[in-house]
C-alpha cells in the first residue's frame, strides 16, 4: 500500500509531510493517522506536520490530529501544525480549535521555534 | 437561487461533491467555499454511513433566499428515532434529550413536531469523562458552522437533514 505520510527526523523533532493527498478527511484520515503513529516511535518527542499540501480537513480529519497531539503531549512532547492554508485556518476558528492547536506558517519557522 | 444534484451514496464521491460545490459557491456569492464545502461534506458523509451501500443516492439541494438552506436526504436511518413519531402525542411536542454529549459540548435534540427534530448545542450538560466518539463529530461539526439543524422524516420518501446557514 502506498504511504501517504513522509517523516524526516532530527535530532529535536520529526518533520512529517503529506504525498499524493490533499484532502485530511473520511477518505484519508484513518489511514493517515495509523501511518503518523506507526512513524512517529517512541523516540519521537516533538513533532511538526507540515499540512501546506492539504486544502481541506473534515472533521475526521481534525479528529485524526487531535489524537496524534495526544500521543505528542503523552511523552511531554510539543505538536505544531505548519503551512496550514488560509481555508483550513478558517475551519479551524469554526470548529474552535485554533486554540488546542499550535500553528505555525512554515516548517522552518516550526523548527525554530522547538530549537529556541 | 436553487441548485440541485445526485451523488452516489458512497464517501468515494466526496471529490466530486467538492467540485460541484466550488461552483455552487461562486453563483452563490453569500457563502464562502471551505464553508460551503464543509457543512455539506458532513451531512454526506454521515449520510453514506446510513445509506445502506453506494446503490443508493443521495440528493443535496441548495436554496438562497433569505439564508442559505441546505437539504441533503437520507436514505437510510439517519436517527436512531422511534418508528411511531406519527404517533407522537401533543404532551411531547418540546420534549428535549442529550443526544450526544462528549467533554466540551453536547447536542440537545428537540421534538418540533411529529415529523421533525431540531437540534443544538449546549455547554452547560457536557460531560468531561467522555471520549468524542467519530459518530458524533459530524453533527457537533455541522451544529458549530451554521444557524440551525433539523432533521425531517417524509412518510413514504427520503428523510433528509436541513442546514440553515
Amino acid at each position: 500500500m502506498t504511504q501517504h505520510v513522509k517523516i524526516q527526523s532530527q535530532p529535536n523533532y520529526s518533520v512529517l509531510s503529506f504525498e499524493g493527498i490533499k484532502n485530511l478527511d473520511a477518505n484519508s484520515a484513518h489511514r493517515v493517522k495509523a501511518e503518523i503513529k506507526g512513524l512517529l516511535d517512541e523516540q519521537v518527542i516533538n513533532a511538526i506536520i507540515d499540512l501546506s499540501s492539504i486544502n481541506f480537513v473534515d472533521s475526521t480529519g481534525f479528529g485524526a490530529l487531535i489524537s496524534v497531539l495526544k500521543t505528542v503531549k503523552s511523552r511531554g512532547g510539543k505538536l505544531i501544525l505548519s503551512g496550514v492554508s488560509s481555508d483550513v485556518r478558517e475551519l479551524m476558528d469554526l470548529m474552535q480549535l485554533l486554540n488546542v492547536f499550535e500553528l505555525s506558517d512554515s516548517v522552518e519557522l516550526a523548527q525554530s521555534q522547538l530549537n529556541s | 437561487m436553487l441548485f440541485i444534484k445526485s451523488f452516489q451514496a458512497d464517501i468515494t464521491q466526496t471529490d466530486f461533491l467538492a467540485q460541484w460545490l466550488e461552483e455552487v459557491a461562486v453563483a452563490l456569492e453569500v457563502i464562502p467555499y471551505y464553508k460551503l464545502r464543509f457543512v455539506v461534506h458532513e451531512a454526506f458523509v454521515n449520510a453514506c454511513k446510513f445509506a445502506g451501500g453506494a446503490q443508493s443516492s443521495i440528493i443535496i439541494v441548495i436554496r438562497h433566499q433569505e439564508k442559505l438552506e441546505i437539504a441533503i436526504t437520507d436514505p437510510g436511518k439517519g436517527f436512531k428515532i422511534p418508528e411511531t413519531l406519527d404517533q407522537v402525542d401533543s404532551a411531547a411536542i418540546g420534549f428535549r434529550w442529550n443526544l450526544v454529549t462528549d467533554r466540551d459540548t453536547a447536542v440537545i435534540a428537540e421534538i418540533r413536531d411529529p415529523h421533525t427534530l431540531i437540534f443544538h448545542l449546549s455547554t452547560e450538560t457536557s460531560d468531561p469523562t467522555i471520549e468524542l466518539r467519530e459518530n458524533h463529530r459530524g453533527l457537533i461539526s455541522i451544529l458549530k458552522a451554521s444557524e440551525q439543524l433539523s432533521y425531517h422524516f417524509v412518510p413514504n420518501s427520503s428523510n433528509y437533514l436541513q442546514i440553515t446557514c
